[in-house]
């Protein structure tokens, strides 16, 4: 049986009050006959930015909970509510804003808050669907394993290194001691290394020496199969770097624009009040 | 059924073998890290299932890769015969195949070559999670959530709080108030955009009426006292939204009140919701004669009380189209509307019709009197001017003709005779003035008594018919006037040919547009800041229709 997802969690219980808050907020802006134009400053204006920034709470609740557990339901279910209810808060603070957008507090609010809802989406798609290519790039392995079986096949390189001597050889030492799983931010989200040392080593490998007959050339095929399998060992080490990578970095982008949100919506209401 | 004798080789310090042996009966023997493999290597470089010995079809024994690779002689195979002598590598370790002894079909010695590498060295060589690359969530968090609270509250609350700052900040680019601008104010009040203080006087209460009175002082309250005491300016004036800031919806600007007026008392007009259904009847005003205290407004479905009493005889009728000019009847004149009603300046009403500037050029031959003999011009004005003019001419007249110079012997007729003769002649030139030849063509003569006495009715034609509305006529320019003022078969000046409230919905809809018509919102015709509906002034001042 297929595992339920966070997104049916007690039969889409969020998912229908996220709709009906949504129902409700749009039937009354299209029903609403404001004095000049729909903004923030009519009485619907004031009850829909009421409710999205009681929202904008409950979404950083989540936060705070994550790091003290104390009982309430479990995570799932707020997860769950966290989700539904922020596309809800977007959809809530964009008919607050009465489609006025302009530089200032207010609009960076919306922005800020725009920025987190998507970064949090895709957090949410992530979350739906690397753990599945986690475990198939995997098999019955661990990463720790690949590990072993990569630094394995490396020792088992550097004894016959010696026999295959020259530029090489030289390679072959290269993608033994300078070969890496990690990297900067690029190789860590994109898995890619363009200029792999083990690859650079197997294509000077893969050049056919003057006597194909000779102990040397028979050395150069097992190293190239040595560093063969350890390429294949590698890309499967790097793609899962890089998937734990991406599910960590969208929190980078979602934290900081969840308080920045939180930030500039104080801002915004105390400028809306303090200049009425 | 395999009988194996497992051989377990390993070295002492000085790397000789220790061989511990043991027996293994089995249909098949599993290769690999798993717990249920017959043949366990615990090391994590072999495949949970690695590979499977079983029976060859020619008597031998065979080794198949399952889940990891085989290698044989260097090489990596998918399986290999387990002949004696055959050395196959199955991750770390070394099979090598032995000479079988009694008892046993295959002898199989498994020795660990390649000892536990530090696998963790390919990890220190760069950073493999987000954090050791040094990226820190609680450091951006801490930036950013920072950055926003000192530029978008403290500063802005700073300048906004102390006039000091305001005054350090006034000569420097940096504007952190501007910050906190919801959008962009009306053109007129540009000006001192950058003077938040200037409308908002204290912090966390609205602007005060007081503070828009301060400039707009010539601003008319609402007719009702009760709007001045329970609404504020910026109930219908919201700034901060461009243009858009002044206009108002039917509905906060009239709508909301004017609907359920009626149940107060002395509030006029009631039950409006709007022009497209719920707009009166225009009640026309009719301007005050003198006998009258007030102007008198008087509905359109009213037929009989819809006459005008101007003190005038004209027929449209009787103006329109071919015409021959009575004071030059050679010529031949095509009238139209436009010949005497012309739009004034603001557009919205016409310029006055006068007898100098409209009537005289036609109608000149109404002035003249005395005819055959000499033709001569009245003025057109006051009665008592043309009964001097009238007078003067007949006394001079006398004086010229019946008061012959002195002659030898004849006797001159008494003066007092003349100068009677003179005044009876010019009483029957006024009496006949009366008539449709003289003023009486186009005034209305009030008679006193017996004496023949008379005077002018007062001229008063209708100015204003809806003063508490503005109709722009320059802007309905595009249509004929009889496409709304039906006046062609008018024959009295007391006919009313305004349109009515039916023949405005012809072309406009309410609030909401309606297919192919214009929408229109109260504002219009109306405006809100009118103290009540004005008297209604005659259009053409007795004084300036000389």
């Amino acid at each position: 049986m297929r595992r339920r997802t966070l997104l049916e969690f007690a039969r889409f219980r969020y998912l229908k009050v996220a709709a009906l808050l949504l129902a409700l907020s749009i039937a009354a802006y299209a029903l609403d006959r404001p004095p000049v134009a729909p903004y923030g400053g009519t009485w619907l204006g004031y009850a829909l930015g009421t409710a999205a920034a009681a929202l904008m709470v409950f979404q950083l609740w989540l936060g705070v909970r994550r790091r003290h557990h104390r009982g309430g339901g479990r995570l799932e279910g707020w997860v769950s509510a966290h989700v539904y209810l922020g596309v809800a808060l977007m959809v809530l603070a964009t008919l607050h804003s009465g489609f006025q957008i302009g530089w200032n507090i207010h609009s960076l609010a919306y922005a800020l808050m725009l920025g987190m809802v998507i970064t949090g989406l895709y957090g949410l798609y992530l979350y739906l669907r690397i753990p599945r290519l986690m475990t198939a790039n995997m098999g019955d392995e661990s990463f720790a394993d690949l590990l072993l079986k990569i630094a394995d096949l490396d020792e088992r390189a550097r004894e016959r290194v010696d026999q295959v001597p020259g530029a090489t050889g030289d390679a072959v030492i290269v993608a033994i001691e300078c070969t890496t799983v990690g990297g900067g931010l690029f190789r860590l989200l994109s898995g890619r290394h363009p200029d792999c040392p083990t690859r650079q080593a197997l294509l000077r490998l893969q050049e056919p020496g003057d006597d194909p007959d000779t102990t040397r050339a028979a050395h150069q095929r097992e190293l190239y199969s040595l560093l063969l399998r350890k390429e294949s060992l590698l890309l499967r080490a790097r793609r899962d770097v890089a998937y734990r990578a991406r599910l960590d970095f969208w929190l980078f982008l979602h934290a900081p624009l969840a308080v920045a949100t939180f930030a500039a919506l104080v801002a915004h209401v105390v400028a809306t009040l303090f200049y009425r | 059924m395999i009988r194996c004798l497992l051989v377990e080789v390993t070295r002492n310090r000085k790397a000789q073998p220790i061989r511990i042996e043991r027996a293994i009966t089995a249909d098949s023997l599993r290769v690999g890290r798993g717990a249920d493999c017959a043949i366990h290597l615990p090391d994590h470089r072999v495949a949970l299932h690695h590979a499977l010995i079983r029976d060859a079809d020619d008597g031998g024994h065979y080794l198949e890769a399952e889940g990891g690779s085989v290698g044989v002689d260097g090489e990596l195979r998918h399986g290999a015969e387990l002949a004696p002598g055959t050395r196959i590598a199955i991750g770390p370790y070394q099979f090598e195949v032995e000479v079988p002894v009694d008892g046993v079909d295959l002898v199989l010695a498994v020795e660990l070559l390649h000892r536990r590498p530090r696998e963790k060295a390919i990890l220190e060589r760069a950073p493999a999670t987000l954090s050791e690359l040094g990226l820190s969530k609680r450091c951006l968090v801490s930036w950013m959530g920072a950055l926003i609270v000192v530029a978008g509250l403290l500063l802005p609350l700073l300048q906004a709080g102390s006039p000091a700052v305001r005054q350090a900040l006034a000569g420097l680019p940096l504007k952190p108030m501007q910050a906190w601008n919801p959008g962009p104010l009306l053109s007129g009040h540009q000006a001192f955009a950058s003077e938040c203080d200037k409308c908002h006087q204290r912090p966390f209460e609205p602007v005060a009426d007081s503070v828009c009175a301060g400039c707009h002082q010539a601003v008319v309250a609402h007719a009702s006292p009760l709007v001045a005491t329970t609404m504020r300016c910026a109930q219908c004036h919201r700034d901060h939204k461009g243009g858009k800031g002044l206009v108002q919806g039917d509905r906060p600007l009239c709508v909301g009140c004017h609907e359920a007026l009626g149940r107060r008392a002395g509030t006029s007009p009631a039950g409006v919701s709007g022009f497209a259904d719920g707009h009166p009847e225009f009640r026309l005003s009719f301007a005050a004669r003198p006998e009258q205290p007030r102007a008198r407004r008087i509905a359109q479905s009213d037929r009989r009380g819809l006459v005008e009493d101007s003190g005038l005889k004209f027929s449209h009728k009787a103006h329109s189209g071919k015409l021959r000019v009575p004071s030059d009847p050679q010529t031949i004149r095509n009238m139209s509307c436009a010949d005497c009603h012309q739009v004034d300046r603001g557009g919205l009403g016409f310029r006055p019709v006068t007898m100098k500037e409209h009537c005289f050029d036609c109608h000149s031959e109404k002035l003249d009197f005395d005819p055959p003999q000499e033709a001569y011009r009245l003025p057109h004005g006051p009665e008592r001017a043309v009964m001097d003019v009238l007078a003067q001419h007949y006394l001079a007249r006398a004086l010229r003709e019946d008061v012959p110079p002195h002659r030898d012997g004849a006797a001159a007729a008494p003066a007092a005779q003349v100068v009677a003769a003179a005044a009876a002649k010019a009483q029957r030139a006024s009496v006949a003035l009366v008539d449709d030849m003289g003023c009486g063509f186009c005034h209305e003569i009030e008679r006193s008594g017996d004496s023949g006495a008379w005077k002018v009715r007062p001229v008063r034609i209708n100015g204003n018919w809806l003063p508490a509305a503005r109709f722009a006529h320059d802007r309905h320019r595009s249509f004929a006037c009889a496409d709304c003022h039906e006046i062609g078969r008018s024959e009295k000046s007391s006919d009313v040919a305004i349109p009515d409230v039916a023949r405005c919905r012809e072309c406009h809809a309410g609030e909401v547009p309606s297919r192919g018509k214009v929408a229109s919102t109260c504002a219009a015709c109306h405006r809100f800041h009118q103290a009540a509906v004005a008297q209604p002034e005659p259009a053409v001042p007795a004084k300036a229709n000389r």
